[in-house]
């Protein structure tokens, strides 16, 4: 029990951590929408691509309103960029290092709710703040 | 926020939401778990003409 414990320790660091936390956020995230809940890797990847769509087309809603500036589009979509190529590797890497194929997918996740945050405060008038 | 604004971006979460609903629903009607390659691939495609839309509002 003790060398069970031990090795959790060492498998769970905070990044880990985060990732895990990360990905249980999109999963809950699918249940308040009444969504089929993502169970296989390839799901989990989706659900990510569509969030990173939807960053990218309500940050085209936002700019053709006028609610943004082009200078922050254009940072939004670099993010995008970045969340996207993080999944990207994460679809390469899920046959040969799943762990790794897991945390990417999770950092990309975690961009990718900053980045819903920062539209969701322009949404709603909160004109302070940079693109994360 | 305008109306007009809110629901266009309400309309194209609720795309998103339901494509990526209906192919999960769809793997699981033929008894899979998890989506294909090939399913997959849709979701980067779509994502590839939002980037390409986005773009060219930048850059217009």
């Amino acid at each position: 029990m003790r060398g069970l414990t031990r090795n959790l320790r060492q498998v769970l660091t905070p990044a880990t951590s985060y990732a895990i936390l990360a990905i249980l956020a999109l999963v809950a995230g699918c249940q308040s929408l009444g969504l089929p809940t993502p169970q296989g890797f390839n799901e989990k990847l989706a659900a990510s691509y569509s969030a990173v769509t939807s960053v990218r087309d309500t940050t085209l809603a936002l700019l053709t309103a006028g609610q943004i500036t082009k200078d922050e589009a254009k940072q939004v979509q670099a993010r995008a960029d970045e969340a996207r190529a993080g999944l990207d590797a994460a679809s390469t890497l899920k046959g040969s290092d799943f762990g790794a194929a897991e945390t990417r997918l999770a950092t990309a996740t975690q961009l990718l709710t900053t980045l819903q945050k920062f539209l969701a405060d322009r949404r709603s008038g909160v004109t302070t703040g940079a693109p994360p | 926020m305008k109306a007009d604004l809110a629901i266009q971006i309400l309309l194209a979460l609720i795309n998103q939401a339901g494509v990526l609903g209906a192919a999960i629903n769809k793997a699981r009607a033929e008894g899979r778990d998890d989506l294909t390659d090939e399913e997959l691939q849709s979701f980067r495609d779509a994502d590839d003409a939002s980037r390409l839309r986005l773009q060219a509002a930048i850059d217009g």
